[in-house]
């Protein structure tokens, strides 16, 4: 090989290398390659932290900022020595029954977006920019970090299970907020010691956090249970289903009868 | 790019600043000190045209619509559930609230119903919020109604108010619904109001509620000659219908 190849090759090869480790990092996704996502509504649900089907199981002084329920259930345990902070505890009354049927909402809403990049497995280690990504069985052994704005929204849609590692972390930069990060979950999840946890959480079957774990967000399970155990489950406030307030449209009249006072 | 996402994070958080800090009813220690009313419009001139990265939002208030079939309205912030409303309104309409003060993820919102004046606290995920630039201010004593944009008065109108046997109600209300009525006696417009009749208890099959709407009986525009509700000529309905939103203030004096 000629020098002048030799430092072509170099050159060529290191370029490469460049590009392969910048795509296992930071996985495309800005909102200029694609339409910005419009954030979850969640309706009733929004209001709760925990939100059960069956049961919602307790041990230790778990903190829960927002409302907690269950419906079709009965079951709400650990609470004292658990606290119910900025919420209420409803069991299987009209609210609870409104918000599992607006998480039902939620949930295929999120499952039916379209995916920025799909096959995601493990996070770990990755620098996601807004948007929607798709895989079976998610986990994350490290640290995910979510980088955007205020009102840029991250969708995470697993077709299976979603776990999180012991001392795992979701951290948000940029502005990025918990009030638009959404977890469809078609199991469960599972959140383990000591997780430090961000955004809402939509599981079809079940939820549990470890001791220790901590989320800003919502533990949400659609039919079956949500356990707990020395966590801190604080639901985002200053969320509004549009984002930043935007300004009102001239209503559209609606045809009928009329009867007011005249 | 970079510009344009910097441009509209800043025009955001000068509208949330605005809502939180006074440009809507004020707020001190978590106390709404007064209803929500726009403050007289200072003397200064209206500013010329200036880039829309450093244009003021000056909202008069915020709208608050329902994004799901019902919405509960509780007694304060994560306390009990006293109220569940449909969305949308009996008439149509999508569930519209004028907001009072937010809090820690709550609003306090005026409610559409009965009894005049009522609030609740709704949770802010369940609405989307939207800023007003319009308000209107009525006077019974002159059967006047007045249109200001941003705190500049646009234009006074001529109108009936109610009778003395039929009063209609002072305070500061909110309009709930605009219909295109299929039934005579209402013009071509009709707004409802978050205000009900402290006389009549129903009326035409209704429960009272106030309305600003057209007429066909143009002759009792400037007098004291409705059941209650607000009239104008249909040409000044269908102007008003063009371009106010659900949840606009209305001050009736």
């Amino acid at each position: 090989m000629t020098t002048s190849s030799r430092r072509i090759s170099t050159s060529l090869f290191v370029s490469l290398g460049l590009v392969a480790v910048l795509s296992l990092t930071v996985v495309p996704g800005t909102p200029s390659a694609n339409a910005a996502e419009s954030p979850v509504g969640l309706g009733n649900a929004g209001s709760f932290a925990v939100l059960g089907a069956e049961t919602v199981t307790n041990t230790g002084p778990t903190i829960v900022s927002g409302d907690l329920g269950v419906n079709a259930g009965s079951a709400v345990t650990g609470f004292p020595p658990g606290i119910v902070s900025n919420g209420s505890v409803h069991i299987t009354d009209t609210l609870s029954a409104l918000a599992q049927k607006d998480l039902v909402t939620a949930y295929n809403d999120a499952a039916g977006r379209a995916p920025t990049k799909s096959g995601l497995v493990a996070l770990d280690g990755l620098t996601l920019t807004p948007g929607v990504y798709s895989g079976g069985a998610l986990s994350l052994g490290g640290t995910l970090t979510l980088n955007g704005g205020a009102s840029d929204v991250f969708i995470f849609q697993a077709s299976s299970t979603l776990i999180t590692g012991s001392g795992s972390k979701v951290l948000l930069t940029g502005g990025a907020s918990e009030c638009n990060v959404f977890w469809q979950v078609a199991s469960s999840a599972t959140l383990e010691t000591g997780s430090a946890f961000v955004g809402t959480v939509m599981a079809l079957t079940s939820v549990s956090a470890a001791t220790g774990a901590t989320v800003s967000g919502r533990l949400l399970a659609r039919n079956g249970g949500v356990t707990l155990d020395n966590n801190k489950i604080i639901r985002p406030t200053s969320c509004s289903t549009s984002g930043s307030p935007t300004p009102a449209t001239p209503a559209t009249p609606v045809p009928g009868r009329a009867r007011f006072t005249g | 790019m970079l510009g344009a996402r910097l441009a509209s994070v800043l025009v955001a958080v000068m509208v949330t600043s605005s809502l939180l800090t006074g440009c809507g009813p004020v707020v001190q220690d978590g106390v709404t000190l007064g209803t929500p009313s726009p403050s007289r419009p200072s003397k200064t001139p209206v500013a010329a045209p200036v880039p829309p990265i450093a244009a003021p939002v000056l909202a008069i208030g915020t709208a608050a619509t329902a994004t799901s079939p019902r919405i509960s309205v509780r007694v304060k912030p994560g306390g009990a559930v006293n109220l569940s409303l449909a969305n949308p309104r009996p008439s149509g309409a999508q569930l519209t609230f004028l907001v009072v003060q937010s809090i820690d993820g709550w609003v306090e919102v005026n409610l559409p119903d009965r009894p005049n004046g009522s609030r609740g606290w709704i949770d802010s995920s369940a609405v989307s919020l939207h800023t007003l630039e319009y308000d209107l201010r009525v006077s019974t004593q002159q059967n006047t109604l007045t249109l200001y944009r941003n705190n500049t008065l646009e234009k006074t109108y001529s109108v009936a108010t109610g009778t003395g046997g039929t009063p209609t109600p002072r305070g500061s209300f909110y309009l709930t619904e605009l219909l295109a009525p299929t039934n005579a006696g209402y013009g071509p417009y009709a707004f409802g109001l978050s205000a009900y009749s402290e006389v009549l208890t129903s009326f035409g099959g209704g429960p009272g509620q106030i309305g600003l709407h057209g007429t066909d009986d143009s002759g009792s525009i400037g007098k004291s000659a409705s059941h209650g509700c607000i009239r104008m000529t249909n040409a000044d309905i269908t102007a008003l219908a063009s371009v106010l939103p659900l949840g606009t203030p209305i001050t009736i004096e």
